[in-house]
């Protein structure tokens, strides 16, 4: 009996993985219609998004990082915003304000752009600390509180913050405690010729992402979190993890190394990785290949030397458990 | 206008009042440990200081001072405690002062005063121990204590507290370690795998191999030690020296051993032919004449330890006058005595010594007494430099040195000795010609034992089966005979009055007390017209391998025989059965000594058919090597032909070595292998393999990647089976799924059988 309700328990388990990993390919189907090449980064993107963190686009302008947010946002049924950020950006522009109803003779909160499920916060660093600083805390909390009351925002809230790193002028950069709220930080960079080709074949038939279809609805994507948090990370692996980030706190050329929260963040991304991969446990290459993304950004490198650079040095010096 | 409106101070004052408030240690654990560290270190100190001086007592005042004042410290690590930190400073700056003051008035021996101040600051300092930095320099402290205790520890007394500190410094460095990585707990929680008694064992049985390792074979080189001495605290001598005088405290008068009020000075022997007991606790031949018509033996005490570079004989003076039944020194006036002062600065006398010929090597000794002795300074022959308390000594003529005081337990002095090497060549060649100040003395007999005495000498020397024409192999060849053909009486009767004690040995009772070999060699070889003379001393004692220490017993003190060669110097010959002919010298000290010091040692521990049975073993081992190495070099001298042979059978026994260490490797692989599970073991030896032909995996090398990097460089056959053993040994590994390692095993066989040599 009780062997029949494992077998029949561990079927159903099956069942319940498989459907997820479709739901996973539709969705990424569903992106690359309108996304051209990049399926790389969109699986870093989801990475981010399944693993319960944001995301930092720093690219140049026009690769196509509104399109993606746009896409996701419709992809997974969801509300999408978008900030355009500008040093007049005031923190209740973002979270929003209560503001006088004459007719009902009340204050009415009117929610900022936040209370979405995806938002595209573009051109972060030109928002003014304080601005930056009331989104980040959203980012964290996952609530705004405004007078006193504490409103959630939806679940799920994902950020894709966007940022320029060529042109510097006008800005306020980040500070690394902001930095490391971003599990991940990556960069959608240039397309290839043939993409780019592609592209324009595609002119004349291009979906818009108004015309994408909804491939998950939003429970979906919060079983899809679960389920990732369920990915089996043997403890040598978490060893492993704890090693590369201890080795960057004690890197002669790193100036601040990667916080406990980064070790975290690498952790929730090495199990989503491994559920897109299709894995119900993670493996070495997962930690290997997320670790760039994850830790670059996290780490204050010494004499202008290359975050990426010392993290690719790191992870061909500590072994494999 | 405030101090603070001064612009550069202001700067400064903002800066101060700006800077975030520094962290305090919360974790009690590691503050008890760290206590306990530095109670450790002041209590070894103490209990070490014994050895040489007089016990300090520091720890009972300074280890409940420090508890309390850590105690303190710990309620009041949040306060600023501005008040205590000025107190502190003045105590210390008082400590700092004493400590120079007891520095110009004490220059023998710093070290106790630098420990004591340690302690003083440590019990100051641990009034105010909030942070982590704070505690390190307590631990940095405890280690300094630990290590001046080592240096004052003459016994094993020192070893069970270095063990104890290890392993009280193991946990601390790691929660040291782990709060500087902000990941300590505050009081005393669990520290779970960190601090499992299990792994801190295994790590202190580590560190204790390889620093008994370390230590064994580390090179005992000459001159590695420092030119500041250890000698006691100066001792100002009241009253006239005269240097004329033997002060032994187990003798006094007539040879008696009356003990208890044992006053004399020197001046017994004045019948040196009176029947007589040895005294039980001093050795009967140190003083002016020595009488050997005592009997009976002496209760064995340690009386010395020694610390030198070299073992040997601690030589303490020589007799140039022969009695007829015993010594005696004839030259002891004051002319015949050379009175050496030191500097009031220095602690150093500086000795004359001869010409020689011969290579010699320095030797540093320091010595310790642990029971008094008489007032001769115990040294290795020949001495140049002496560091002694008192501000005079005297040097006689047969090169003893006498101090105005008796050496009284606890004393500690240094020799510095130029200690010739033993050239047998070189000296077989000495001339055998001698000026008068050696013949005048050294060839001294009485009348009416000469005649018969040389007589058995020659007849003894014309028995030998070569002509033995010069004075080292004579005094050799005499040596050896009265060892192998005399024998140790331990019961010989009283001397008759005027019986001769060499015919008596020599004729009548085949043997006597052990020194009266010395004494019959000495006389038999100025019988035959070479110098010598009888000198007394100490063997060199049990070697401890762990303290450093030659411990030296009043049964080790021996007379032997010295035969003067002829501007080489003077040399010693043993002719006492068991003891070897030729005692110990420089020659035997090697710079891994310690190493064959400690195999004796440990053998004097295990049975004596372990030992044999080991010590067989060695000698083959030995013999096969020195055996394989002179057939190799014979080789080598068969002209061009040897030459190349002996090429071919190195490059053959080279690659014979490499074969049996990879044999070893492969062996030691398989054993590890049988203990892991089927898929590891699998995946194991398919990496050794690979390895074997040349497709290394890098450490950091994820099997995934080390597959993808075979698929370039392997038939496609190849290449996917080693990507599903990798594949599978990861699933297992990190996924904990089952595979079918059976499968894969047969795979990879037959692929081996096919396609790669095995």
């Amino acid at each position: 009996m009780m062997e029949q309700e494992s077998t029949l328990s561990c079927r159903h388990l099956n069942r319940m993985q498989n459907v997820m990993r479709e739901a996973i390919e539709r969705l990424t189907e569903n992106l690359g219609r309108t996304i051209v090449g990049k399926a790389e980064s969109i699986r870093l993107v989801l990475v981010a998004l399944f693993s319960g963190g944001h995301a930092l686009l720093e690219d140049v302008p026009g690769v196509g990082k509104t399109l993606l947010a746009k896409s996701l946002a419709r992809s997974i049924d969801g509300k999408f915003q978008r900030i355009q950020c500008t040093p007049d950006l005031l923190p209740t522009d973002v979270t929003g304000t209560n503001i006088w109803n004459p007719r009902s003779g009340e204050f009415e909160f009117m929610p900022g752009p936040v209370f979405s499920n995806v938002l595209l916060a573009d051109e972060i660093n030109r928002a003014t600390p304080r601005t930056q600083s009331a989104l980040l805390e959203v980012m964290e909390e996952q609530q705004v509180t405004t007078d006193g009351v504490s409103r959630h925002v939806p679940n799920p809230f994902f950020v894709i913050a966007t940022q320029n790193p060529v042109e510097y002028q006008g800005t306020f950069p980040l500070p690394e405690a902001q930095m490391d709220r971003f599990t991940l930080a990556l960069s959608l960079g240039y397309p290839t010729e043939i993409e780019e080709l592609q592209m324009l074949q595609r002119l004349g038939q291009n979906t818009p992402p108004e015309d994408l279809q909804p491939c998950l609805s939003l429970l979906e994507v919060q079983q899809l979190r679960q389920r990732c948090a369920q990915v089996r990370v043997e403890a040598s692996l978490q060893q492993y993890i704890l090693e590369l980030v201890r080795a960057t706190r004690q890197d002669e050329e790193i100036v601040l190394g990667v916080s406990p929260r980064g070790t975290v963040a690498l952790h929730k991304a090495v199990q989503a990785i491994a559920f897109l991969e299709g894995r119900d446990f993670a493996i070495p290459d997962d930690v290997k290949y997320l670790a760039p993304y994850v830790l670059s950004h996290r780490l204050i490198p010494a004499g202008g030397r290359k975050a990426r650079n010392i993290v690719e040095r790191i992870l061909w010096t500590v072994a494999i458990p | 206008m405030s101090i603070t409106q001064v612009p550069i101070l202001k700067q400064l004052w903002q800066r101060i009042e700006s800077a975030p408030p520094l962290e305090p240690e919360d974790s009690l654990l590691l503050r008890v440990l760290v206590q306990g560290l530095v109670t450790l270190g002041i209590i070894a100190v103490d209990v070490a200081a014994v050895d040489t001086v007089d016990p300090l007592g520091i720890s009972f005042w300074a280890v409940p001072v420090s508890v309390v004042g850590a105690g303190w410290s710990w309620v009041n690590r949040r306060k600023r405690n501005i008040a205590v930190k000025f107190c502190i400073a003045i105590a210390m700056l008082v400590a700092l002062g004493l400590f120079f003051v007891r520095l110009i008035a004490e220059r023998n021996d710093t070290r106790l005063a630098l420990a004591e101040l340690l302690i003083q600051l440590q019990v100051f300092h641990s009034f105010d121990l909030p942070r982590r930095k704070d505690l390190g320099y307590s631990i940095v402290i405890g280690l300094i204590l630990m290590g001046v205790a080592a240096t004052l520890s003459q016994t094993l007394m020192f070893a069970p507290f270095l063990i104890v500190f290890l392993a009280l410094a193991i946990p601390v460095l790691i929660l040291d370690y782990r709060s500087r990585l902000g990941l300590l707990p505050q009081g005393f929680q669990n520290m779970g795998a960190d601090l499992s008694p299990r792994r801190l064992s295994l790590i202190l049985l580590a560190i204790l191999a390889v620093g008994l390792t370390i230590f064994a074979v580390l090179p005992r080189l000459p001159g590695y030690q420092l030119r500041t001495f250890p000698v006691s605290a100066p001792i100002e001598f009241e009253g006239q020296f005269d240097g004329d005088q033997i002060i032994n405290p187990g003798y006094v008068q007539f040879g008696r051993g009356d003990g208890e009020d044992a006053v004399g000075f020197g001046v017994n022997g004045t019948l040196p032919g009176q029947p007589g007991r040895v005294d039980p606790n001093q050795y009967y031949g140190f003083n002016l004449q020595m009488n050997q018509n005592l009997r009976g033996e002496m209760q064995p005490r340690v009386v010395m330890r020694v610390r030198s570079q070299a073992e040997g004989f601690w030589r303490v003076m020589a007799f140039d006058r022969y009695t007829g039944q015993g010594w005696e020194v004839t030259r002891n006036q004051e002319d015949d005595l050379m009175k050496l002062d030191r500097p009031r600065w220095s602690l150093r006398f500086n000795l004359p010594w001869s010409v020689t010929l011969n290579r010699t090597r320095e030797v540093v000794q320091s010595y310790t007494i642990v029971s008094d002795l008489p007032n001769l300074l115990p040294a290795l022959y020949e001495p140049k430099d002496v560091y002694f308390p008192t501000r005079q000594i005297v040097l006689d003529k047969e090169g003893a040195l006498r101090s105005p005081v008796p050496l009284a337990e606890g004393m500690t002095y240094t020799v510095v000795s130029e200690v010739p090497y033993r050239d047998r060549t070189r000296l077989r060649s000495a001339p055998t010609t001698y000026p008068r100040y050696i013949t005048d003395y050294y060839l001294q007999i009485p009348q009416r034992t000469l005649g018969r005495v040389r007589q058995k000498t020659e007849a003894i020397l014309a028995g030998s089966p070569k002509v033995l024409t010069d004075f080292y192999e004579q005094s050799l060849y005499l040596a050896q005979y009265l060892k192998q053909n005399y024998s140790i009486q331990p019961n010989l009767p009283y001397l008759e009055p005027g019986e001769d004690l060499v015919e008596a040995f020599l004729f009548k009772y085949q043997g006597g007390y052990p020194d009266h070999f010395s004494t019959v060699l000495t006389v038999m070889l100025r019988s035959i017209g070479i110098p010598a003379r009888l000198v007394v001393g100490y063997r060199s004692g049990e070697f401890n391998p762990f303290t450093g220490y030659y411990v030296v017993r009043n049964t080790d003190a021996v007379a032997l025989t010295e035969v003067c060669f002829h501007k080489y110097g003077w040399f010693m010959f043993n002719p006492i059965p068991g003891d070897e002919v030729v005692p110990t010298s420089v020659e035997e000290s090697q710079v891994f000594g310690v190493l064959r010091a400690f195999w004796a040692w440990l053998a004097g521990w295990l049975p004596s058919p372990m030992v044999g049975w080991l010590n067989g073993v060695f000698d083959l081992l030995t013999s096969a090597f020195g055996w394989l190495v002179s057939r190799l070099v014979s080789v080598f001298n068969w002209g061009w032909v040897g030459v190349l042979l002996g090429i071919v059978l190195v490059t053959a026994l080279v690659f014979l070595g490499w074969l049996l260490w990879r044999g070893w490797q492969a062996w030691r692989f398989q054993r590890w292998l049988a203990r892991q599970h089927p898929m590891e073991a699998l995946y194991q030896r398919m990496l050794r393999q690979l390895s074997a032909q040349g497709m290394h995996k890098a450490k950091a090398q994820t099997p995934l990647e080390f597959a993808a990097q075979c698929r370039g460089q392997h038939p496609p056959t190849q290449a996917e089976l080693i990507e599903q053993i990798c594949s599978a040994y990861v699933r297992w590994r990190y996924g904990g799924q089952a595979e079918d390692w059976a499968a894969l095993w047969q795979q990879w066989r037959s692929l081996q059988r096919r396609s790669w040599p095995r």
